[in-house]
């Protein structure tokens, strides 16, 4: 088996396994272990107590997705939260802040017997009522109020040999944490991830002020974004990127970027360059997958044959089973996999219907993407950008003053580039679906704030 | 913050879209509890741009209570109640607080639809410790 490595979400059972009739939900993994926390053991315990307990409520939720102890039983859950077969989560319960940012602090981080990869089996009881082989959780307090850190804690319960694995693999659109804290003066890569994502959060989040120039160097406006987000989100406002804040900004950020809805979030410009460029299949992930999402979702809305599907980047049943659809729709052998045939076929039924609506800007509030914008192009979708970055100008004055000439030239490229910066998309110069339509919805915005920047 | 008071938990309501990533500004949070077995009203407030509350601060045991097994009340218990024009309101019991501890409780709205019921209930178990892997 490869590594463990942290998965980016959780699929619970609100029920025990064999209850068809209970749900199940799909949560970022330290959203789950807060819940699981705040569920199982009291927030005014000793730190290396809720620290070694929590270890624990890790390593037994990463051991059943490691051994896929219900997937390979057939069921389509990592874990239940009955608490005779798992763990306790309650769904849409309060979250104890001093719990959060130590999950933020140590979600990757796992118990192992030494010599062994797997993460622990760590069963454990309340000590009290129920006893059982693992740790106690009772039993954490009195070690804890006696000065006891947070592993000697784990071996008292699970033995000396174990090892607690620091800084595991987490899933690679995320970005790992850098290692060290970044602060004011700081220059680097990692800083302008961090602007990129707060800006991008910002959209949503207006309070959080935009980060500008985006350039990679820590400066007051990046240390002021910090800062506000750190208020907001609960964690100590210091201004400084350490982990628990840099993981915090890298879950909340995937999942605006990834909120699966069509005209949505999902599709990265630069991905959209070489559409389809080898073959996709099912069990696949990523950009790649988002940009097939993304056409068949608008070529839904036109064939009634085709479901619609969320745009999530993951090929699973419901990507395949459109994939299917649309083959049946064109003639073409249904195998579910984006082929040389199917990819084309994909795009040119997507621009047969962006040519065949009778006026694509007034298609809908948020026009359908027209065609992939670069420089040395000219048209109507071109005047219409030009047009929206003059309307954005207004509020948003870093974006500078653009002519309308319906020509994209290095102006052109210069203030899309700068959109991208401040909104927090990858900043190409060039405009995808992604910029398309988060210009047109900003626009939207401004036009109901009666062209005042949400700030 | 190192000046928690004991006896005095803290509670942030943070309200969102059903998906928990639009914050949603102006919807009016009140915080109650059962006193005597009478309701009471603690704090009114409405959430700002960011969907949060301010940080409320209400009675609470004392630590003592919830760091041995043997207590009859480790924590206070609140209902919180949250109202939005074109949303589904929200009312909930058993909101666990516990002293010297900042609690987050997310709230997600759904639009109201017409003939859905005005008002969705949630009613949270209460904080028991728990066992796993017991079968």
């Amino acid at each position: 088996m490869p590594l463990p490595f942290i998965p980016e979400t959780i699929t619970v059972h609100l029920g025990r396994p064999d209850d068809p009739t209970a749900r199940n939900v799909t949560v970022p993994f330290p959203d789950y272990i807060k819940n699981v926390a705040s569920s199982e053991i009291y927030p005014t315990w000793p730190e290396s107590a809720i620290r070694a307990n929590m270890y624990a409520q890790i390593s037994f939720a990463l051991n059943r997705i490691y051994t896929e102890w219900y997937r390979s039983q057939g069921y389509d859950f990592d874990i239940t939260n009955s608490t005779a077969y798992d763990q306790a989560y309650v769904e849409g319960r309060n979250i104890f802040d001093n719990i959060s940012a130590i999950a933020d602090e140590i979600f990757n981080e796992y118990i192992v017997r030494q010599g062994s990869v797997e993460p622990l089996f760590a069963q454990y009881c309340d000590g009290i009522n129920v006893t059982c082989p693992g740790l106690s959780q009772w039993g954490t307090v009195p070690l804890a109020e006696a000065g006891q850190g947070p592993y000697d804690i784990l071996t008292a319960f699970f033995g000396p040999d174990i090892d607690i694995v620091r800084d595991a693999p987490v899933a690679p659109n995320l970005g790992s944490y850098p290692g060290q804290p970044l602060r004011l003066g700081d220059v680097s890569d990692a800083v302008r991830t961090i602007q990129l994502r707060l800006n991008r959060i910002s959209n949503n989040y207006p309070a959080i002020p935009k980060i500008w120039p985006v350039n990679g160097v820590f400066d007051e406006s990046t240390r002021n974004a910090v800062t506000k987000f750190q208020q907001i989100f609960g964690l100590t406002p210091d201004g400084i990127v350490g982990k628990a804040t840099w993981y915090r900004i890298a879950y909340l950020y995937t999942s605006i970027a990834k909120l699966a809805e069509l005209n949505s979030e999902g599709v990265s410009p630069e991905d959209v360059t070489n559409i389809f460029p080898s073959a996709l299949r099912p069990g696949d992930s990523g950009e790649a997958v988002r940009v097939l999402q993304y056409f068949l979702a608008v070529i839904s809305y036109f064939y009634d044959s085709i479901p619609t599907i969320e745009v999530d980047g993951f090929y699973g049943p419901d990507t395949e089973n459109a994939v299917r659809q649309f083959q049946l729709t064109f003639g073409l052998p249904e195998d579910g996999i984006i082929g040389r045939q199917t990819g084309s076929k994909i795009q040119e039924v997507y621009a047969n219907i962006v040519a065949s609506l009778p006026d694509w800007a007034a298609s809908s509030p948020i026009p359908v993407f027209p065609r992939r914008l670069v420089e040395g192009m000219s048209g109507a979708d071109v005047t219409q950008v030009q047009e929206w970055i003059g309307e954005l100008a207004a509020a948003y004055p870093e974006l500078g003053t653009l002519p309308v000439t319906g020509y994209y030239g290095t102006q052109t490229e210069a203030a899309v580039t700068r959109f991208q910066e401040l909104f927090g998309y990858m900043p190409t110069g060039t405009v995808g679906p992604l910029t398309w339509t988060a210009m047109a919805r900003t626009v939207l915005r401004l036009r109901e704030n009666h062209g005042e920047a949400p700030r | 913050m190192a000046d928690l008071n004991p006896s005095v938990g803290y509670l942030v309501v943070a309200v969102t879209t059903q998906r928990g990533l639009q914050p949603l500004e102006g919807a009016l949070v009140t915080i109650s509890a059962q006193v005597d077995g009478q309701p009471q009203l603690y704090r009114v407030a409405r959430t700002d741009s960011s969907g949060r509350t301010p940080v409320f601060a209400l009675p609470a045991p004392a630590v003592s209570e919830s760091l041995t097994p043997d207590q009859p009340l480790p924590y206070a218990s609140y209902a919180v109640a949250v109202d939005l024009d074109g949303y589904q309101s929200v009312d909930s019991l058993n909101v666990p607080i516990f002293p010297g501890v900042v609690a987050t409780f997310p709230v997600a709205m759904t639009p109201s639809q017409p003939g859905s019921p005005p008002v969705r209930e949630q009613d949270f178990p209460p904080e028991s410790l728990d066992t796993n892997g017991g079968e």
